[in-house]
């Protein structure tokens, strides 16, 4: 869980910009309980049934552990409104925006921080 | 033109010598090459341990440089033994490229969401088992929606 313990890390500076972090991920309630336990900070969806992915697009075909499908690791900027601003998705699965590069973009859209 | 030859008398005695040390020290070749294949994953290892999510182009990297010292040693010491254990770390390398290069990569993105326009409509829950919807997007501060997986 190296995104999600690098993301609540930054819960201040996302706190002193006035952003929350939604992470949604295919686990069931029971893992994603366990991971708003752990992370806090950050709102943990549980999307078990892909419902939220599929509606978005954000899913991996037969990419996931018993090759089912899996979300797309993905980075939505959402303005109040629910417009998007921003999407990021690496090149690579292995491959995650640094909280750094997240708080940049942040910044960029929305200012930084007085 | 003058500063030219002493470089082609010695070229020669170099490769001599760098063959040398395949012919003397096969063992110490063997085991420097093989090294390349193991020294990229435990530096990837290390990489996780600091939490750091990049591309390790580096494994690859070090596997070319192991199989071509494999290579390079069969070429000068030929036997069976070598020659499969220099096929098998071309078959290896070529794998790790292959991995990294197209084995990990992430779909082109064909969804409805686009830059400027809405979150398109959804339904799922929360973690406390709450429903949470696109809805839910429109009434507060900007959002930061991260989609994840694995467990690392």
């Amino acid at each position: 869980m190296i995104e999600l313990g690098e993301l609540e890390k930054q819960h201040v500076e996302f706190t002193k910009r006035g952003v929350r972090v939604i992470v949604v991920s295919n686990d069931p309630v029971e893992m994603a309980t366990m991971n708003q336990a752990d992370f806090p900070h950050l709102i943990v969806v549980s999307d078990a049934d892909q419902s939220m992915a599929k509606a978005l697009g954000m899913i991996h075909p037969g990419a996931g552990e018993h090759r089912d499908d899996t979300n797309a690791p993905t980075i939505l900027f959402v303005d109040g409104d629910g417009t998007v601003r921003d999407m990021a998705q690496p090149l690579r699965i292995i491959n995650r925006l640094s909280p750094a590069d997240v708080l940049a973009t942040a910044d960029k859209l929305w200012g930084a921080p007085q | 033109m003058d500063s030219a030859l002493p470089s082609n008398e010695s070229t020669p005695e170099r490769t001599q010598r760098s063959s040398n040390v395949f012919r003397r020290m096969p063992s110490l070749v063997l085991l420097a090459g093989a090294l390349c294949f193991v020294v990229g994953p435990a530096l990837y290892f290390w990489q996780l341990k600091q939490k750091v999510l990049v591309t390790p182009w580096y494994i690859p990297g070090l596997s070319t440089l192991g199989a071509v010292t494999m290579v390079g040693m069969l070429y000068v010491r030929p036997n069976v033994w070598r020659g499969i254990l220099c096929a098998g770390s071309v078959v290896l390398c070529g794998l790790e490229w292959y991995g990294l290069g197209v084995g990990v990569s992430t779909p082109v993105y064909h969804g409805p969401v686009r830059v400027g326009s809405a979150v398109p409509a959804f339904s799922t829950q929360l973690s406390s088992g709450l429903e949470f919807t696109n809805q839910d997007l429109t009434s507060a501060a900007s959002t930061i929606l991260v989609f994840f997986r694995g467990r690392w």
